[in-house]
């Protein structure tokens, strides 16, 4: 048996508690990529595979004594697998985790399901939500439709008016951008802003560097989505008053500072992070589903091995390896602390992860260009005499 | 990428943090429940990093740490 006191403990789950969607996003990293399990899994996960996860993430928080545990409930689309599922799995695991762990419960949710049944559902369960939205209605038409292709736009906008009511505010946890680089940058975070978001990401839609993504040729110096984050960024750093959050901003803002980041996506931090599939197979994360069939896997299920094996599997340590995890270009690069090498599955090469990452150019620009403006307002923050920069 | 970005991160990226030491060290001195700019909220977020900092699943938006600034709480 694995000591648990030589293993870092993972501190997020994200539980795949329904498998399939009611959405037909072209760009999905569980139906349009490489891995297709998702064919062979079950659609949703059973009442028995929620309570054996409780037991092993009670085993694990004792085991670490985890003061807190965040708990994603995740798909698919999550809300297909109804209310009184979600209420069983979240109250299942408040129970199995012992009194010092505090967990804290999301659902990430493209929204058409959402409503004020729903939401009042939440409330007393407190689990917070998470929105999908990629801008307008047009540039959300553009890859966010319902398979029959109607607009999910709608819905979605009906989702967030409820979210940001008074009432439902509280469980409001913000808005999951997909970088669309023909969309004007400022119009479409200005008009996710104009959902009041407490918070939001802008992901980079998901490729490397054996499978591009859209507008993305491997070692093309340009760095159009460089050039489409460096516009919201701008946007968002000048305002005098921050409007909300963006999580990709705030951890490059930290990471410059000498500070840490607080997404997988930038910077050398161990990611705690872990999966759970309908099947209870335990998972990396399962981005890593746009790389290869079955590059997710860690072949451990929750009927046959603990949190603690899982963190011992090769992919789970690379990840959590920081500088040593990284290929040897990343290794030499100044940007490495910052950068990290990017999202893992982007460094695929169709062999390794070693290589730089598709979007190391934008990667790099947006790093320069915040690095640049960090450094001129640091030198205004300075005492009179000082010198700058 | 252009060359003039080579030449400034190459010479200066990782000098941030020692170049500016004394304003990172004096913060931004007042509450950090008070409205302010990203970059304040950022240098409140490095007095006070709050909880062990979680480099969070990339496809979810739940809160990450840090949540009302300087604070290591949930977002909103």
């Amino acid at each position: 048996m694995t000591d648990p006191t030589a293993t870092r403990p993972f501190r997020e789950v994200v539980v795949k508690v329904h498998g399939r969607c009611n959405l037909a996003c072209d760009y999905c990293y569980v139906y349009r990529h490489a891995d297709q399990s998702w064919r062979r899994k079950p659609a949703m996960m059973s009442r028995h595979t929620v309570e054996r996860l409780a037991d092993r993430l009670g085993e694990h928080a004792r085991a670490h004594e985890l003061g807190r545990l965040r708990v994603v409930l995740h798909g698919g689309e999550p809300l297909l697998a109804g209310v009184d599922f979600l209420r069983y799995a979240v109250g299942t695991i408040r129970a199995a985790l012992p009194d010092g762990t505090t967990p804290t419960f999301a659902v990430q949710t493209n929204g058409v399901l959402v409503d004020e049944k729903v939401l009042r559902a939440f409330a007393e369960e407190e689990i917070r939500v998470g929105v999908s939205l990629d801008g307008s209605r047009s540039t959300n038409d553009r890859h966010r439709r319902f398979a029959g292709g109607r607009s999910s736009h709608p819905a979605v906008v009906q989702a967030l008016d409820l979210l940001r009511s008074a009432r439902f505010r509280h469980l409001y946890a913000g808005i999951l951008c997909t970088v669309d680089v023909h969309a004007d940058p400022v119009e479409t975070y200005e008009h996710l802003l104009a959902h009041a978001p407490p918070a939001m990401d802008l992901l980079l839609p998901h490729g490397n560097r054996q499978s591009p993504p859209p507008a993305r040729p491997v070692d093309d110096r340009r760095s159009a989505y460089g050039d489409w984050l460096v516009a919201v960024f701008d946007r968002w750093y000048a305002a005098p008053v921050q409007e909300t959050r963006i999580r990709l901003f705030e951890s490059l803002l930290d990471l410059l500072l000498g500070g840490t980041g607080h997404t997988e996506a930038l910077g050398l931090g161990p990611i705690d992070v872990v999966t759970v599939d309908t099947d209870g197979a335990i998972e990396q994360s399962d981005i890593l589903k746009t790389a290869a069939e079955g590059a997710a896997s860690t072949g451990l299920h929750l009927l046959t091995g603990s949190f603690d094996d899982v963190a011992q599997h090769p992919g789970i340590r690379a990840r959590r390896a920081g500088l040593d995890g990284l290929g040897p270009e990343c290794r030499e690069c100044p940007v490495v602390r910052i950068c990290g090498g990017g999202l893992h599955a982007h460094r695929y090469d169709g062999t390794s992860f070693a290589q730089r990452s598709v979007y190391c150019p934008d990667l790099y620009h947006l790093i320069a260009h915040a690095h640049r403006r960090l450094g001129a307002d640091l030198v205004r923050r300075r005492p009179r005499g000082r010198p700058g920069i | 990428m252009s060359r003039h970005d080579e030449s400034v991160i190459r010479t200066k990226l990782l000098d941030l943090e020692e170049e500016f030491a004394d304003v990172l060290a004096a913060g931004v001195g007042e509450p950090a429940s008070v409205p302010a700019s990203a970059l304040s909220h950022s240098l409140n977020r490095l007095r006070d990093p709050g909880e062990d900092s979680v480099s969070g699943f990339q496809s979810a938006i739940d809160g990450h740490p840090g949540g009302p600034p300087g604070r290591g709480s949930a977002i909103g």
